[in-house]
């Protein structure tokens, strides 16, 4: 029997993902010349089981071509690709293949050594930031997307190409795509940096430039904003967007800690004062305490009301909307969870 | 009974009383080590089920379990193949560990390993598996022979969906007939099955001209029994959606060879058996105000007077040859029981209707001779139908038409057939 010992194998871990990279580029190159050019091969497939590809039942492994659709039964299915990524679709999960991106259906994903593979999901596009990044997406509910950073940090994408979020090493959020204009939410310490007003959520660790008349008097603060994205406007150099406040609340200046696997921002919102332009938002974020008593106009109010309707189960008062798109740390969520279920069996 | 425990009981029944003592320590020692042994097993057992690598490769280590192996491999995604070798070093035989470790390879570049692994695998498990997992391999490789013979074997072998295996060969750019010379040739075990599998996503794909070379294959080398049975039902449906597609001339051949029927354009026109409703037989239209009956050489509807005022009661697609063909066409029409039963008679009619021109309408009862229009193509798809038309001022017909044989033969002392 071969000796392996545990160091040792971590060590080949490291190793094997910088050759199997180049390995991989040669088999691209190389060996998928060879291939029949009507049919354009990403990668393989292969189960403990029978899984569908284009709704055929295929035993064991198979062949992926660009854009087939796999299916997973009871047990999980991993995908090599040619590109060097490499997939795991849990059990009753269900995906679109393609050279670079996986379309998630249903269930989940596991994505390992992941360089210039994005994921799309509900609308929602979750890409690499770093090289040789691995992360897992799950669709739960009607509309929701939890994604997880195991190794790598992640950015996520709305279906325009916005930045709404940004996941590094081990951090867990859950999205919910709005569907319907919402405004933007955001919390954080509000900074000033070439005379433009900068917040990074603390959510989502997205930071958009703030424009508005109570912006300036809160410079160093905690507060959480609530206003419309100009996308006409070009924000300043650090920021992705620019968003104009429309409501301003002072919060508890000890934030809660960032999005990070297995944690949750509960301490977001739980004190403050409403202030500047009349429109509180009704919601109160969910602790209540009088702040933003009901008074908002009425396209605030029906955004506030979109958005929090839409993120139920979400822990209101971590929430941050970006982009029309929802977004909170999850507790215990993917990350915490450290692998997919899956019926190998272990025993002879 | 453990041996401890046998060895125990045994001493028992002994004399003296040191040899008791030895015994018994010897019994408790093996019951000691039995004990410990099942332990280990099972905390290895324990330990290769948790997500950790560490965990899993002590728990390989130790007990020599070559499926802990494979568990290990899972774990270490990209860097699998040394885990996959200690499984095959723990058992060689293990064709999952020879064709996980083939696909690693192939991954790796190195595609000489990838096929030696995929050979072996083929070689310690002659079943389904390593031969479809060759069979890919064969296709990436673009080894063609090799994928017709691993094919071939995975055919033989196979007990479910044979469809990857058909949108392989088609992905490697392989035509219908060299499809089906090589994996559903007559004498191939497994062939027929293909030929069945072939023909459902040729006709799932709307492919009328491959579907047409695979329902020859079929005619030509029926099943027997149930399979026989299969086929045919496959075969009806491909009539039924050649015709809806307008083929009638393809789906004639299919129909003709699946029938035997005689080459006349209208098929159980004598009413010799039941209506089936495909292909090129009669098919009725349920109604509740008209209820249909058939017997041996006639066909019943039964009228309750709440019928449409225009109703179709019968109708058959046909295939005429075009003009300068005549036809004979006569039927039969009673209705027993009914006053005036010419009059009655005028209710129902028969219409022959082709593309780009309008219907014939045809007098029951009455022999016409028919002349077909003139068309650009050799062949006239046609549907003839028999309705219910209620005249002018006259009250709803109530009871009983009983239709007897149906006749439309060529008039033309040249034509013996149509559709050849």
């Amino acid at each position: 029997m071969m000796s392996i010992g545990v160091n040792n194998g971590l060590d080949w871990r490291f190793r094997g993902q910088a050759w199997l990279a180049v390995a991989m580029a040669l088999y691209l190159s190389v060996g998928g010349v060879l291939l029949d050019a009507a049919a354009p091969v990403i990668g393989t497939a292969a189960a403990n089981g029978s899984f569908r590809v284009d709704s055929m039942t295929v035993k064991g492994n198979a062949t992926l071509f660009e854009g087939v659709t796999i299916e997973t039964g009871a047990v999980t299915s991993a995908m090599q690709l040619a590109s060097g990524a490499r997939m795991t679709l849990g059990a009753g999960s269900k995906g679109r293949i393609f050279g670079d991106h996986l379309v998630l259906e249903r269930g989940q994903g596991q994505m390992d050594k992941l360089s210039s593979f994005r994921v799309e999901a509900r609308g929602l596009t979750i890409q690499p930031e770093t090289g040789n990044a691995s992360g897992r997406v799950e669709l739960s509910g009607a509309n929701r997307v939890q994604v997880a950073a195991v190794t790598g940090s992640f950015r996520v994408l709305n279906s325009t190409g916005l930045l709404v979020a940004k996941l590094p090493e081990g951090a867990s959020l859950a999205f919910e795509p709005q569907g319907v204009p919402t405004l933007t939410r955001i919390s954080g310490r509000l900074e000033i940096k070439a005379g433009h007003y900068l917040l990074t959520d603390e959510t989502t660790r997205v930071t958009t430039e703030v424009v508005g008349k109570d912006v300036s008097k809160n410079v160093g603060q905690r507060v959480e904003i609530r206003g419309a994205m100009d996308p006409a406007a070009a924000p300043a150099s650090d920021a992705s967007q620019l968003v104009r406040e429309q409501n301003l609340r002072l919060l508890a200046q000890a934030g809660p800690a960032p999005a990070a696997a297995g944690s949750s921002s509960s301490g977001a919102g739980t004190a403050g004062a409403s202030s500047g332009s009349g429109a509180g938002a009704g919601a109160g974020a969910g602790t209540g305490a009088g702040a933003g008593a009901g008074t908002a106009a009425a396209g605030t109010a029906a955004g506030t009301a979109a958005a929090g309707g839409g993120l139920l189960g979400l822990g209101v008062g971590t929430v941050a909307v970006i982009g029309g798109v929802a977004a909170a740390a999850t507790v215990g969520g993917l990350a915490a969870s450290g692998s997919f279920s899956s019926s190998t069996p272990v025993s002879r | 009974m453990p041996f401890g425990f046998s060895l125990l009981t045994l001493t028992q029944s002994r004399g003296s009383p040191g040899r008791d003592v030895c015994a018994r320590a010897v019994g408790a020692a093996c019951c000691l080590l039995a004990a410990i042994a099942t332990a280990t097993l099972a905390f290895d057992d324990w330990r290769a089920r948790s997500q950790q690598s560490g965990e899993v490769l002590a728990a390989a280590r130790h007990s020599g379990n070559d499926q802990y192996w494979l568990r290990l491999a899972a774990l270490w995604p990209g860097d699998d193949r040394r885990a996959l070798e200690a499984a095959l070093a723990d058992n060689p035989r293990n064709s999952d560990a020879w064709i996980k470790l083939a696909i690693a390879q192939e991954a790796a570049t190195a595609k000489q390993q990838a096929s030696a692994a995929f050979a072996q695998a083929a070689l310690v498990d002659r079943q389904f598996l390593p031969a479809w997992s060759r069979a890919n391999f064969a296709f990436r490789s673009a080894d063609l022979p090799l994928l017709w013979s691993e094919g071939a074997r995975a055919v033989t072998l196979a007990f479910d969906d044979l469809r990857p295996l058909l949108d392989l060969a088609e992905r490697a750019g392989a035509e219908p007939e060299t499809i089906l010379d090589r994996w559903g040739d007559e004498h191939t075990p497994g062939g027929a099955r293909l030929r069945r599998a072939y023909l459902d996503v040729l006709i799932g794909g709307r492919r009328w001209d491959d579907a047409l070379l695979v329902a020859r294959r079929l005619l030509n080398h029926p099943g027997s029994g149930e399979e026989r049975t299969e086929d045919q039902r496959r075969l009806f449906a491909l009539v039924d959606f050649q015709i809806d597609a307008g083929r009638s001339e393809q789906a004639w051949e299919v129909w003709q060879g699946l029938t035997g029927l005689a080459a006349l354009p209208l098929s159980n026109g004598d009413l010799g058996h039941a209506p089936s409703g495909h292909g090129f037989d009669w098919r009725t239209r349920p109604s509740p105000a008209i209820v249909f009956r058939w017997r041996p050489g006639a066909a019943e509807f039964n009228f309750s007077g709440q019928q449409e005022d225009e109703s179709l009661l019968l109708e058959q697609p046909v295939v005429l040859n075009a003009a300068p063909r005549s036809y004979h066409f006569s039927s039969k029409i009673r209705t027993p029981g009914n006053d005036d039963s010419a009059q009655a008679s005028s209710a129902f009619v028969w219409s022959l209707e082709w593309p780009q021109h309008r219907p014939l309408v045809l007098q029951s009862g009455v022999s016409t001779t028919i002349r077909t229009p003139p068309s650009g193509t050799r062949q006239i798809p046609a549907h003839l139908r028999l309705l219910y038309r209620r005249p002018v001022g006259a009250a709803p017909f109530v009871g009983r038409l009983s239709l007897g044989p149906v006749e439309l033969t060529p008039a033309d002392p040249d034509i013996e057939a149509t559709g050849g």
